[in-house]
C-alpha cells in the first residue's frame, strides 16, 4: 500500500489526534441509527463515503456495510479543483488501493449489488483493480460491475502513436483480467486507437455487458466495419469510430441505441435482430458528399422506435422528408422527437413531415442554434472537407387542405425567433394539432463554452421577445384567425 | 358531500396542533395515511375533525414539513397554477427545485430533525432531499472538516489514530 507521506490531510489528522477540541456543536450526525447513516453514505462517491466512516469509532465499522461502491478518479482531484499530470499518477494509485482495500476487506456476507471504478490506463493499477474486482465478482453476487477506463493524456494533447499505445495497454490489461472484464455489466472506453479483432474480442468476452459506450476508439484504418451480436446488451453508445458501417447484427435485449459522427456517404448502420429497440440518437456533421438518409429504408427492420434523437450539429440536413404513405409504417410507435441544433436562419417547415407521419407522436422538440465553438469557420476548411452552405430544405406538405394530428401535446422550440419561419411554424402545428397542451418558446441556447468565442466571428442578436406586451403580441399574431387554438398554451421560458 | 375539503390535526411532540387537508397529507405520508385509515371507520358520518399525535416531532419541524407538504403535494397549488414559475429558474428540471435547494439550506441540527421527521411519518421525496442535503455537506470535505461541521469529537486513541490511518491511507 502506498503511504503518500505529508499530504495535507495526514498533517492535519496527526494534530487532532494529539487532543480533542472543545466544540459547541453538538455531534448528532454519528448518533443517527446505522441504516439512516448507510443511506446517507450510499448517497457519496465511496471515498467520501469511506472519509465519513473514518470519523469515530462509532462510525468506523460502517465502511464495510456500504451497499454501492463507486470509486473513481474524479474523487481525487486535488483541492485546487483540476489536477496535473503528476497528480493523475496520485490519484490513479489512490483508486488501485482504494479498490483493493475495500474488496478485501469486504465480509463475504454482506451483499454488495453495485460497483462502479473510474480509472486511468495505467497498467500496475489496473492489475490490482483487475484482480480484486474479480475476487469480488467470484465472491459477491454482484448486480452490477462497471468499469471506465480513460487513457492518462487529455484527448486534446493526444497523438495517434499515444492512442495506439493506449489501446495496447488496455488489450494487454484485457487479456490478463478477462475474468473480470467477463463480469462486468457496464464498460466506458474512449480515446484508444485498437487493432482489428479487439472490439469484436471485447464484446464476445464481457458476456454479461448490458451497456456499452465506445468514444473516439477507431480501429486501425484498414478496418472499415464492424459486426455486433451480443445477447444481453440494452444500451450501445458509440461515437467517432471512424467506421463505415456498423453491422448490428443480432441485439435480442437492445434499447438504446446512440450513434455519431459517421465518414461513409451512405448510411452507417444495419440493423438485424433488434426487436426491442425503442430509442435511436444519431448525430453528425453531414458533408457534402454524404447522402442525405432516407428514414422510409434505413429504419424498416425497427419499426419499434418510440424516442428519435437527431442532432445536425448546425450544418446540413441529412434526413429527407418523406410522404407518410413510405414512412408511416416504420414510424408507427414513434411518440418523442427531438431534432438538434438545426442551423440557424433556415426554414424549419420540412420538420412537420414527421408530424404527418408519425401518428402516435406526443412531444417535439427542435432546438435552432449555430453553435459556433464546435463550427469550422474557416473558409478554405470548408471547402476542402466538404461542408455545405445553407441552405433550405425543399418538402411539401402531404395534405395541402390540412390535416388533424390527435396525439401531438407539447412542442418546445429552442432558438425561436419572431419571424415568419418560427410564428408559422407554431401556427400550422397550433391548427394540426387539436389536443396540443403546451407549447414552450426559449431563446437561443448559450453555453458556457460560447463565452470565450472568436470576436470575429459575427453572431446575430438574438430579438427573442423580452417584456410581456412583445410577448403577448406575439400570442396574437400566432393564434389570429385560429378558431380553436387558445393563445394561453403558448409560454415564453427565457 | 364536502369530503374534498375535509383536514385534519396533527399535534406535535409539544403539543401544539396544525391544520391540514386530509387529501393531501395523506398522499405525502404513508404514516398519516395509515392512521387515518385506522381512524376511519369510527369517524364515518361524524363531522368531528380527526386530530393524529404525532408524538416524535415537534412544532417546529412540524410546521417546516408541512410547509413542503403543502408544496409538493397539493395538486390545486403545484398543476392548477403553470405559470408559477416564481421557483423555477431557466433550466431547472423541476419547477420546485429552488424552492427545495431553500427548504434544506438550514443549520445541521434543523436538517437532521428533519430526515428523522421524514423517516417517521415516511415521506419519501423530504425523506431522499434531506439525506440528500446531509451527503452534500460530507462531498469532498476532509475527515477534519467534516468534525468540526457536525461537531464530531475525535474519539480514537493516538495508537488507534495510527492503525487507522495504516488500514486506509488511500483516503487521507
Amino acid at each position: 500500500m502506498k503511504n503518500k507521506k505529508g499530504s495535507r490531510r495526514n498533517r492535519n489528522m496527526q494534530k487532532s489526534a494529539a487532543h480533542d477540541n472543545h466544540l459547541l456543536v453538538v455531534d448528532r450526525f454519528t448518533k443517527l441509527p446505522d441504516d439512516l447513516l448507510l443511506n446517507i453514505l450510499d448517497r457519496l462517491d465511496t471515498p467520501d463515503a469511506v472519509r465519513t466512516c473514518l470519523l469515530s469509532k462509532r462510525t468506523l465499522y460502517l465502511r464495510h456495510l456500504l451497499s454501492k461502491l463507486h470509486i473513481w478518479v474524479t474523487s481525487f482531484v486535488p483541492d485546487c479543483g483540476h489536477a496535473t499530470f503528476k497528480d493523475t499518477i496520485q490519484m490513479n494509485a489512490a483508486v488501485a488501493d482504494a479498490t483493493d482495500n475495500i474488496l478485501t476487506f469486504r465480509s463475504q456476507e454482506i451483499p454488495l449489488g453495485q460497483l462502479s471504478v473510474g480509472f486511468y490506463l495505467k497498467y500496475y493499477d489496473c492489475l490490482t483493480i483487475g484482480k480484486a474486482v474479480a475476487r469480488a465478482m467470484a465472491t459477491h453476487n454482484l448486480h452490477s460491475a462497471e468499469f471506465i477506463i480513460m487513457p492518462e493524456k487529455k484527448l486534446q494533447y493526444c497523438t495517434i502513436d499515444d492512442r495506439r499505445r493506449s489501446g495496447k495497454l488496455l488489450m494487454s490489461f484485457f487479456y490478463a483480467c478477462t475474468d473480470a472484464f467477463a463480469g462486468l455489466t457496464r464498460l466506458y472506453l474512449r480515446n484508444l486507437k485498437l487493432a482489428e479483432n479487439d472490439i469484436p474480442n471485447i464484446i464476445a468476452t464481457c458476456k454479461r455487458l448490458e451497456y456499452l459506450r465506445l468514444s473516439m476508439c477507431e480501429t486501425e484504418d484498414s478496418v472499415l466495419h464492424l459486426q455486433v451480436e451480443h445477447p444481453q446488451l440494452v444500451e450501445l453508445d458509440i461515437s467517432d469510430a471512424g467506421l463505415e458501417l456498423v453491422e448490428l447484427n443480432s441485439l435480442p435485449n437492445l434499447k438504446r441505441l446512440v450513434f455519431s459522427v459517421w465518414v461513409c456517404p451512405q448510411e452507417p448502420l444495419s440493423f438485424g435482430n433488434i426487436p426491442l429497440l425503442s430509442s435511436l440518437s444519431l448525430t453528425n456533421v453531414s458533408m457534402r458528399w454524404q447522402k442525405v438518409i432516407r428514414l422510409s429504408q434505413f429504419l424498416p427492420s425497427v419499426p419499434s422506435i418510440r424516442d428519435l434523437h437527431l442532432s445536425f450539429l448546425s450544418e446540413k440536413i441529412w434526413v429527407q422528408p418523406e410522404c407518410p404513405k413510405l414512412l408511416s409504417p416504420v414510424l408507427q410507435n414513434l411518440q418523442f422527437l427531438n431534432l438538434e441544433e438545426l442551423p440557424e436562419g433556415c426554414d424549419i417547415a420540412w420538420t412537420r413531415f414527421f408530424l404527418e407521419a408519425a401518428p402516435n407522436l406526443k412531444e417535439v422538440c427542435i432546438t435552432v442554434w449555430d453553435h459556433w465553438c464546435d463550427m469550422e469557420t474557416d473558409k478554405v476548411e470548408r471547402e476542402e472537407q466538404g461542408y455545405c452552405d445553407k441552405r433550405n430544405v425543399e418538402w411539401e406538405s402531404s395534405a395541402p387542405d390540412g390535416f388533424r394530428h390527435y396525439n401531438l401535446t407539447k412542442l418546445t422550440i429552442y432558438g425561436f425567433q419572431p419571424n415568419e419561419n418560427f410564428m408559422g411554424y407554431t401556427r400550422h402545428v397550433m391548427e394540426a394539432a387539436v389536443n396540443l397542451e403546451e407549447i414552450s418558446l426559449y431563446d437561443r441556447k448559450v453555453l458556457q463554452c460560447c463565452e470565450d468565442l472568436d470576436p470575429k466571428i459575427e453572431v446575430a442578436p438574438s430579438r427573442y421577445p423580452q417584456t410581456v406586451e412583445e410577448q403577448e403580441l406575439l400570442r396574437e399574431q400566432i393564434t389570429e384567425g385560429l378558431v380553436m387554438a387558445s393563445p394561453h398554451i403558448i409560454h415564453f421560458r427565457s | 358531500m364536502a369530503s374534498e375539503k375535509k383536514v385534519v390535526f396533527l399535534r406535535s411532540s409539544d403539543g401544539e396542533a396544525f391544520e391540514v387537508s386530509e387529501e393531501v397529507i395523506s398522499a405525502a405520508s404513508v404514516t398519516i395515511k395509515g392512521m387515518i385509515d385506522e381512524e376511519s371507520p369510527s369517524r364515518a358520518d361524524t363531522a368531528a375533525t380527526t386530530t393524529l399525535a404525532i408524538p416524535n416531532v415537534t412544532a417546529a419541524t412540524l410546521s417546516r414539513v408541512l410547509h413542503y407538504v403543502n408544496k409538493h403535494f397539493d395538486a390545486a397549488a403545484v398543476v392548477g397554477r403553470p405559470d408559477d414559475y416564481i421557483f423555477c429558474a431557466p433550466g431547472d428540471e423541476h419547477p420546485l427545485a429552488r424552492f427545495d435547494d431553500d427548504f434544506v439550506d438550514v443549520d445541521n441540527d434543523t436538517l437532521i430533525d428533519l430526515v428523522h421527521a421524514a423517516e417517521y411519518l415516511h415521506i419519501k421525496k423530504l425523506f431522499d432531499l434531506t439525506c440528500k442535503a446531509v451527503a452534500d455537506k460530507l462531498k469532498g470535505r476532509t475527515i477534519d472538516q467534516i468534525r468540526e461541521t457536525f461537531g464530531i469529537v475525535n474519539d480514537y486513541t493516538v495508537e488507534e489514530e495510527v492503525e487507522v490511518y495504516r488500514e486506509n491511507s488511500w483516503a487521507f
